[in-house]
């Protein structure tokens, strides 16, 4: 895959850099803040994106306002946020412009690479990734709790997987439950939800987020 | 200077106190202002003679000192109540909104309390000048309402008599006013008469504002001592925070990154003799260098999460929160904001449930949590509580380690809010704060 990274720690930079070339991506260029992101993607037209949270001038909200934008423009082009922490807010406000090829992980996952690079075809192949933490932080809310007070301790942990873009058989494996299974606690999760199932793992997580969020 | 800890800090806001007081003559004459003038001057043809005789008593009595004391203690309870009635009445009857003058607070508890309160109370200029006031409207009062009463009098009497004396016998030598002009006279009496019962009473508002409003002095001292509490607890809640963010740093990463540097060092020794053990090492390694990077994330977090700056109490409570349902305790967040709040509002509010979430994963043993945060619109309250099913047993003990509870308390403190913990030995807890949202 062809990949920028907006991110404006170079020692980051440049790790993130070393894991892709090693996995045989191509890293075309890497840029320390949010505005010169949006031409470089214009220029370059990447695969995918990799964009920090946190870069000058305000150190705040950069990489979330400029994924925004690069969504709204492009919508086919694939962005992978990365930030030290991770806000459900942000997740939301991301979620709710109806992306393909959107993930958000904490920093501190880059450590387990080959997740990580699991992580990077996921979203480059315009599916979703949000960290497990997004969902808990989602899920500790109380309005979205009574929805989910009627889904088993079963259910929720396979929605909290689903939300992370696993696959059904990724499901099951991390589970220790046969596929079979696994499917039919999604189908069950789908009817207490009232939503329609869909086998698209991407379009799936957003009902699911977008159901959560109301 | 002296920062007097024993008069109580004035609550962030106080209806009375802080209500407009309303100029103007609206409501200081008509049928109730009347009545409750001629109510006082009636009681007060007995009433009068009782406190003053008791402090005769007291006063008389000094050489015997129980005489002495027992007079006076009744006289103070006498004085105390009949303060707080006057206040009562005051309000029900002219409604200006005067504010209640602080009242100093002994520091001390039992018998040694209740004598230094009485004390206090006694030697205070709000109790004297609360007394001179219930003199000084029952004089008024009964001057009033007795000239009111002899007009009303020479009114009737008035013509009766001019008429008794014209038919006399003149042998008599009685002499008064000619029929008429007694008539003239009764009828410019009963006008009188009427006029000192309608306007009098504006004048008993006077008084009632004059003495029984808190003297300036009294105002921006009790605003002093609130401020001088609030500094206090800022400046401990700065430095509980600075110990707290060391502590964290020296408990949980530090120890952690020697570990890692050791195991790495240790596994560059075996990386040539015994590669099975040198990369089973490295695999710890990678699981230490990673618990280091939660317990930093988890530090740096709770010293300024940028999102409270960025998108406000209710977004930032959403990873707190979550953070402590991963640490194993199931964790509900219940918040309802109208609005964004004054940022030192949503900062010490986040600190306390960040802190008391700590807490709970520290001490509690609890299974359940639930944070609940509402805006009070009418009262511009924040109110944010903390419940956890745990041990309970929580103190605000500011002891050797000033950090949690009692730095929360302080840091609430500083922001001139109240904080309450609720933890019977049997559990539950709950920890409460309520903070004033001047906006």
């Amino acid at each position: 895959m062809r990949i920028v990274i907006a991110e404006d720690s170079a020692l980051l930079r440049a790790g993130i850099e070393r894991i892709l070339a090693d996995a045989g991506h191509q890293v075309v260029a890497g840029v320390p803040d949010a505005t010169n992101l949006l031409h470089l993607v214009e220029r370059e037209r990447p695969d995918l994106a990799i964009v920090d949270v946190r870069m000058p001038p305000t150190f705040t909200d950069e990489g979330i306002r400029a994924a925004a934008v690069l969504r709204s423009q492009n919508p086919e082009s694939p962005v992978l946020i990365l930030s030290h922490y991770v806000e459900e807010r942000y997740a939301s406000d991301l979620i709710a412009s109806d992306t393909k090829g959107f993930g958000y992980l904490l920093k501190d996952r880059v450590a387990d690479v080959p997740a990580f690079l699991d992580a990077v075809e996921v979203v480059g192949g315009g599916g979703t990734v949000l960290d497990p933490e997004v969902v808990s932080q989602i899920l500790v809310r109380s309005h979205r709790r009574s929805a989910l007070d009627q889904l088993t301790q079963r259910e929720r942990d396979v929605l909290q997987l689903m939300a992370e873009g696993k696959t059904n058989a990724a499901i099951a494996a991390g589970l220790h439950v046969s596929v079979g299974s696994a499917e039919k606690h999604i189908a069950s999760i789908f009817a207490k939800l009232g939503l329609a199932a869909d086998d698209s793992g991407n379009r799936r997580v957003l009902a699911v987020l977008r159901y959560l969020e109301n | 200077m002296a920062v007097a800890t024993d008069v109580l800090p004035a609550p962030p806001r106080e209806p009375i106190a802080n209500a407009v007081p309303r100029r103007g003559t609206r409501g200081r004459i008509g049928v109730v202002p009347t009545a409750s003038m001629l109510t006082t001057a009636a009681i007060a043809t007995v009433w009068f003679w009782i406190p003053l005789g008791i402090l005769i008593v007291a006063l008389s009595s000094i050489p015997s000192v129980i005489g002495f004391l027992i007079a006076a203690v009744i006289f103070v309870y006498l004085m105390r109540g009949v303060e707080w009635v006057e206040r009562h009445r005051s309000e029900a009857v002219f409604g200006m909104g005067i504010g209640v003058p602080p009242r100093r607070m002994s520091p001390y508890s039992g018998f040694q309390g209740w004598a230094h309160q009485l004390w206090l109370d006694s030697t205070s200029a709000r109790f004297w000048k609360g007394a001179a006031h219930h003199y000084l409207r029952m004089l008024y009062d009964m001057l009033a309402a007795g000239l009111a009463l002899a007009l009303v009098a020479f009114a009737f009497l008035g013509p009766a008599a001019a008429t008794a004396v014209r038919r006399s016998d003149a042998e008599a030598g009685l002499s008064f006013l000619p029929p008429a002009l007694a008539w003239v006279f009764a009828v410019v009496a009963v006008v009188a008469a009427v006029a000192v019962l309608v306007f009098a009473p504006a004048l008993d508002a006077v008084i009632d504002r004059w003495l029984l409003s808190p003297s300036p002095t009294a105002v921006l001292r009790r605003q002093v001592d609130a401020l001088a509490d609030a500094r206090q607890g800022a400046v401990s809640s700065a430095q509980s925070e600075r110990y707290r963010i060391e502590r964290d740093l020296h408990d949980s990463v530090q120890p952690r990154l020697v570990s890692l540097a050791m195991t790495i060092g240790l596994a560059r020794t075996k990386l040539d003799t015994d590669p099975p053990a040198a990369a089973a090492l490295i695999d710890e390694a990678h699981a230490d260098a990673k618990s280091a990077l939660v317990e930093l994330r988890n530090v740096v977090r709770g010293i300024a999460p940028t999102i409270l700056a960025d998108r406000g109490l209710d977004a930032a409570l959403s990873s707190v929160v979550g953070r402590a349902e991963t640490s194993g305790v199931a964790t509900t967040l219940d918040v309802d904001l109208p609005r964004r709040l004054p940022d030192e509002v949503e900062s010490v509010a986040y600190f306390v449930v960040a802190e008391a979430l700590t807490n709970i994963a520290k001490h509690a043993a609890a299974t359940q949590a639930v944070v609940t945060v509402r805006f009070d619109e009418a009262t511009g309250l924040l109110h944010v509580s903390v419940f956890d099913d745990g041990r309970g047993g929580a103190v605000i003990d500011a002891g050797d380690t000033a950090t949690g509870l009692a730095g929360l308390a302080a840091r609430v403190r500083a922001a001139g809010g109240s904080f309450d913990v609720s933890s019977p030995s049997t559990g539950p807890t709950i920890v409460t704060a309520v903070l004033p949202c001047a906006s």
